[in-house]
């Protein structure tokens, strides 16, 4: 095989050097370059071209011509044009030998495609080169990792870490290798490492998680796998600063010659562009902002297209979750772009969200004027509008967005946000319609489970119970039975009278979450709703050991001691010794305590005293009381008759 | 000296030459000799849907029940509102109209006892009436009449042909409510709550239509393929066959609501709580196994379980599954195709604790890294006892050596075929393995399975826009090789999900899964086939039911088929 990255190595110069350099030289595949953009496609031709003239100057040196090579390398790098981009980095090796890039970057290709030995030819011909560097090492370690030589591994990547001993990297792979040996204990130690010099690689955690089961911990097995996260290891490669740079410059020049196109400009295109290719590098927003203040300061670029470059700049700002930068880009391109409708949504969505509403529907209407039919300017002022919360503004808010629905019917959204509207307006058919074509027509899990959520309140409103139960099971079937969803959905259940069922599913949620103090009540409520009084006070005791000064919980349980059906439950002392004489609202509880510890001509005082501070009190309510003063008045029990409504009704 | 030092090496290079001319080639392609006329039409019109590159799958099965494997293929359809047939980038070839067609196999074994394989094309006569955009097919008696019956993935509503058992189908997918209108690719019958009926699970892919269509930027600006991360992913559906011809859609009751950009399927029992578990192979997302929790519900544990992402933690583009014991140490491994630059995953059971990837340690790491899997599937094609492993190649993104040729689908790739070298070692064989395996085609589905019932495994390739393939095995007929029919007490039924093993304890054993659907949205033949290498002796037997339950059957004549029937042969605790 010939030595590809050994050539440009210098250890065949002087072989080479002899038979002429430039004789070895392969032609560059010439490319499919159709499909390129026309910037791009020129600039290549024009590389191409310069490099056979090169050829056949003797006045411009192999290191030079090399260089050339080299170039074109990078730029068909970029483009991804790879099997071109290869022979022009084996050509620049030729010429120009003693650069450290070509090998690199020609070994960073040929591992990408799979071809192992050449990648590890390149390398290793580097490590030689620059032994006090410690990339070549930790990347002929990957390469040989790639080919399940993990001793030559990490002999490789322990040679980086003499070097550089805080590169992730180097530990990564270390831990890899070690894995692949089958030394768990020797992966973890790596892995951890180099988690703790990137904490935010957690991708680690999964490569931990396994070598810990290996290990036979499961219990840290389970750990890692719950904390592993998409962060992957960053290699913090400085050599490879010119291939990415390279990608970036092509892909700005793409988009800047994508925002001069006066014929075929197409925006949602345009923003596709953008958010593949140049939301990921540091610095691009801001390069492309000071192009545009640039090119309308020098006036080498119309107002519109810079517009469209403040547009590509929001875009970068927003996908780094930049929200200043990027609303300040939106507004430049709007005002730049003669209400360039893309950027001007953008923004006024950002102005509404953080509530500045009026200011958004002035602009809003503009547009609306200038575009009648565009539904999304529609869908954007109904948002404005509803946000004031004049009812007024909710009518006209379902005027636009009905009109946004028949411009355009396939939109979930537009669907949703009328319903909401209509739900305002206490509209609740129509809004139930909406939610219900909303739901049919989104696709995302989460989005259809917050629409049925919404439907599953409104229901739960208007105490239709078997419809909210209906539309919560179907959030649950989506996103999963969180515990507030789960508590929710029991709550329903008890409303619907299924009183065991409710205690059961309480119970449930308790048992894989203890500390849920509202689970805990409403299976004790709903176990005296099922006139499971013993049951109950069971729960009742455990939930006051667990949670003693909780006041919600000491007030059912003196209930319960004092009033309970179930005479044998009853216990005035300890009833009473869970009431405060003082305060108002344990009143009725304290006087059914004293009864119950026979002390009845105090609760007949107390009771007088709620009788006569009655005021807000129903008929029905002055009844029962006159009723449960008469009777202690006679000195009997309150409570043997006691149905589960009548315990609760304090 | 010096004239005889020129000859010397030139003698040498003829003689390789010729040593390599000699070589009989592993599989021989005999799809138009044999009648298998069928090709694929992709509909695409240059528009870029991502519906057009994914399909299809194909089906070997014996509709008919004279002990033959016919062939079910799948097609596609023109893509697109308001297209022509006219606007089609490559026009339909054959036949026409476009419809999943059905070979029936006229298999003869002659008085020289060689084999005639001859296809028919029967779709007319069999009422198959299946126009829907086709990708896949699995096969499954859901009526338990004895019959195999065919459910259809599409592009577009699904579809379920009842067979009627005298050579006809009838759909019954609105009658048994079995439809799904999703983007199916793969699907699989399955009995998970082991009543007795087939059950359906149905893998969905992404939530792509003509109106939220995308085109995505290549780099250079100029418009690509999108991958399936730009689209929703669809949601899989489990359908509990209620026993009376209806299945019910039981998706969220039984807790299914992870999901996917779902593809490849495949049931077995992972965990053997005698509950099958089902993994789905996702694209670009991690893979699900669902653990049958035994109460009609599931749980995914596949990131637990380590066969959710690859060994550096990664999601990949997973498209094609084959699950076999291909290191012979009595569990089952899967084994997963993948996109280029990806390397395919071979995740290697642990004592059905949980699996590693051992794709590196097996050797087909660099190997796959330069293709784009789908079908795939081991078979032992050498009959030496070690299961080999075959991949169904075709890229999705256009490949750069090609669009310099200025190749119209700029896509196709040679399939390959690796060597088990046993202990766990694979090497690839594709060079030396036929002139098929020089052929650069964009293949989808494989199907395996003994076509010509003479003791080894061919293959069936189904490729997207271009003509299906029949590899006929030309190798295994040099060894010793044993073949298993394994029916169910009423003799109707393949025994599905049974572990087939032969060789006695503390020997070398082998085992096989009778099993239909695996590779990528395609059917298999459930019989199982062993290698015996050059061993003549008579042969022990033993299935390992999904009940726990075993049975052994001793002394087997080699080099035939036999039926075996559960309950025939002896229990052993």
């Amino acid at each position: 095989m010939i030595k590809y990255c050994l050539l440009g190595l210098g250890l065949l110069t002087s072989v080479l050097q002899a038979q002429t350099s430039r004789a070895l030289l392969k032609d560059v595949p010439k490319s499919d370059l159709s499909q390129l953009h026309e910037t791009i496609r020129a600039g290549l031709t024009n590389m191409l071209a310069q490099i056979e003239q090169a050829k056949q100057d003797a006045r411009v040196s192999d290191i030079e011509l090399g260089s050339f090579y080299g170039q074109l390398a990078l730029n068909l790098h970029a483009m991804e044009l790879e099997d071109a981009a290869l022979v022009a980095y084996e050509n620049a090796l030729i010429l120009d030998a003693d650069n450290l890039r070509w090998p690199y970057f020609a070994g960073f290709l040929y591992k990408l495609k799979g071809q192992l030995d050449r990648a590890q030819e390149c390398y290793r011909g580097l490590t030689l080169q620059r032994p006090q560097d410690p990339w070549p090492l930790i990347r002929l370690g990957n390469v040989l990792l790639d080919k399940n030589l993990n001793d030559e591994a990490q002999d490789s990547f322990n040679g980086a870490a003499k070097l550089e001993p805080n590169n992730a990297s180097t530990w990564f792979g270390l831990g890899q290798a070690a894995s692949n040996k089958g030394d768990s204990s020797a992966a973890i130690q790596h892995f951890t490492r180099a988690l703790e010099l990137q904490p935010k690689a957690t991708s680690i955690h999964y490569l931990l998680a396994l070598a810990y089961r290996k290990s036979g911990d499961d219990s840290l097995a389970r750990q890692h796998m719950q904390a592993r996260g998409e962060g992957k290891i960053e290699l913090l490669d400085p050599h490879l600063k010119d291939l990415n740079d390279t990608v970036t410059t092509m892909a700005v020049h793409v988009a800047l010659a994508l925002a001069a196109d006066e014929k075929q400009f197409s925006a949602p295109k345009f923003e596709a562009f953008i958010v593949s290719q140049l939301t990921s590098r540091d610095g691009i927003a801001e390069y492309l902002v000071q192009q545009a203040q640039q090119g309308l300061k020098t006036a080498q670029m119309n107002a519109i297209v810079a517009a469209r470059i403040y547009y590509a700049a929001g875009i970068v700002y927003e996908k780094r979750q930049q929200p200043q930068q990027s609303r300040t880009c939106y507004q430049l391109a709007c005002d730049k772009g003669n209400l360039f409708i893309e950027p001007c949504l953008r923004y006024l969505n950002s102005i509404i969200a953080a509530g500045d509403s009026l200011e958004a529907i002035d602009l809003l209407n503009e547009l609306a004027d200038l575009e009648p039919n565009d539904a999304r300017i529609r869908f954007s002022r109904a948002a404005a509008l509803m946000n004031s919360g004049h009812e007024d503004n909710l009518k006209l808010a379902v005027i636009d967005l009905k009109l946004a629905i028949t411009l355009n019917p396939d939109v979930f959204q537009y669907h949703e946000r009328l319903a909401i509207a209509n739900e305002l307006l206490g509209n609740h058919e129509q809004a139930k319609q909406s939610y219900s074509d909303a739901v049919a027509m989104a696709t995302v899990p989460e989005d259809r489970a917050r629409i049925h959520l919404n439907l599953a309140k409104m229901c739960q409103s208007q105490g239709d119970f078997p419809c909210a139960l209906q539309h919560l099971d179907e959030a649950i079937a989506l996103l999963g039975p969180t515990p507030d969803l789960s508590y929710t959905r029991a709550t329903i259940i008890g409303a619907l009278k299924r009183y065991d069922e409710a205690a059961q599913a309480m119970a449930d949620i308790r048992k894989s979450n203890p500390d849920h103090l509202d689970a805990s009540l409403g299976e004790i409520v709903a176990l005296i709703m099922a006139q499971s009084w013993d049951s109950a006070q069971l729960k009742l005791e455990s939930a006051l050991s667990n949670w003693p000064n909780n006041r919600r919980i000491q007030q059912l349980m003196a209930r319960m001691l004092a009033s309970s059906p179930v005479k044998t439950n009853r216990d005035g002392a300890r009833a009473l010794a869970l009431t405060p004489a003082q305060n108002q609202d344990w009143h009725e509880i304290r006087a059914m305590a004293l009864a119950e510890s026979n002390r009845f001509d105090e609760a007949v005082r107390i009771l007088k005293d709620i009788e006569e501070d009655g005021s807000q009190m129903t008929d029905k309510d002055r009844a029962e009381l006159a009723i449960l003063i008469h009777m202690f008045q006679q000195k009997q029990s309150c409570c043997d008759e006691y149905d589960s409504q009548r315990f609760l009704k304090p | 000296m010096k004239s005889r030092a020129l000859v010397w090496p030139s003698i040498c290079f003829l003689w390789s030459l010729a040593t390599v001319a000699q070589e009989p080639p592993i599989y021989l392609e005999e799809s138009q000799a044999t009648g298998l006329d069928f090709v694929h039409f992709n509909g695409m019109t240059g528009s870029l849907y991502i519906a057009e590159t994914m399909g299809s799958g194909c089906a070997l099965f014996d509709f008919d029940g004279d002990g033959d494997l016919d062939v079910f293929l799948v097609q596609g359809q023109l893509l697109g509102p308001d297209k022509k047939l006219e606007d089609a980038v490559f026009p339909p070839k054959s036949p026409v109209p476009l419809m999943d067609r059905l070979y029936r196999n006229d298999l003869k074994v002659l008085a020289d006892g060689s084999r005639q394989i001859k296809f028919t094309d029967v779709t007319e006569s069999s009422g198959i009436r299946a126009y829907g955009y086709g990708m896949g097919v699995t096969i499954g008696d859901y009526d338990s009449d004895g019959w195999l019956d065919l459910y259809i993935t599409n592009y577009g509503p699904n579809q379920l042909w009842r067979n009627k058992g005298d050579g006809t189908f009838e759909d019954v997918t609105r009658a048994t409510a079995s439809d799904d209108p999703n983007w199916s690719v793969a699907a699989i019958f399955l009995d998970y709550n082991n009543d007795g009926h087939l059950d359906l699970f149905v893998s969905n892919y992404i939530q792509f239509d003509f109106k939220n269509h995308r085109k995505c930027p290549t780099k250079s600006g100029s418009d690509g393929y999108c991958g399936p991360s730009v689209y929703p992913d669809a949601p899989d559906r489990l359908l509990k066959n209620l026993g009376n011809g209806r299945f019910e859609d039981v998706t969220a009751r039984a807790k299914i609501n992870a999901f996917g950009s779902g593809l490849g399927v495949v049931a077995f029992d992972f965990n053997q709580d005698h509950f099958l578990d089902i993994y789905v192979a996702n694209d670009a997302d991690p893979n699900i196994m669902w653990i049958n929790q035994g109460d009609g519900t599931f749980q995914d544990e596949a990131l637990f379980l380590g066969c959710a992402v690859n060994a550096k933690g990664a999601a990949e583009a997973s498209m094609g599954i084959e699950v076999e014991d291909y290191d012979g140490d009595g569990d089952l491994d899967l084994f997963v195709t993948h996109l280029s630059t990806e390397t395919h995953t071979l995740y290697n059971n642990q004592n059905n604790r949980f699996f590693e990837d051992q794709t590196l340690q097996a050797g087909i790491g660099p190997r796959t890294r330069s293709a784009t899997g789908f079908g795939t599937g081991w078979t032992d094609y050498d009959n030496d006892g070690n299961l080999d492993l075959f991949i169904a190649n075709g890229n999705v993104y256009a490949i750069e050596a090609l669009q310099r040729q200025k190749d119209p689908y700029p896509v196709h790739q040679p399939n390959q075929l690796f060597r088990n070298l046993g202990q766990g070692k694979l090497e690839e064989v594709s060079a030396s393995a036929g002139p098929v395996f020089k052929l650069s085609e964009v293949s989808r589905g494989a199907a395996f399975g003994d076509i010509d019932n003479d003791g080894d495994a061919d293959i069936l390739v189904s490729n997207n826009s271009g003509p299906v393939r029949l590899l006929i095995n030309q190798l295994g007929q040099e060894n010793n090789w044993i073949g298993i029919k394994l029916l169910d007490t009423s003799k109707k039924f393949d025994q599905i999900d049974t572990l087939v093993g032969i060789g006695d304890e503390g020997g070398k054993r082998l085992w096989r899964r009778v099993r239909r659907t695996s590779s990528y949205a395609s059917s298999q033949d459930p019989r199982c086939l062993f290698g015996l290498a050059k061993n003549t002796n008579k042969v022990r037997v033993e299935a390992r039911y999904l009940d726990g339950s075993n049975e052994v059957w001793s002394q087997l004549q080699p080099n035939q088929y036999h039926v075996l029937t559960r309950g025939s042969g002896i229990r052993e605790p």
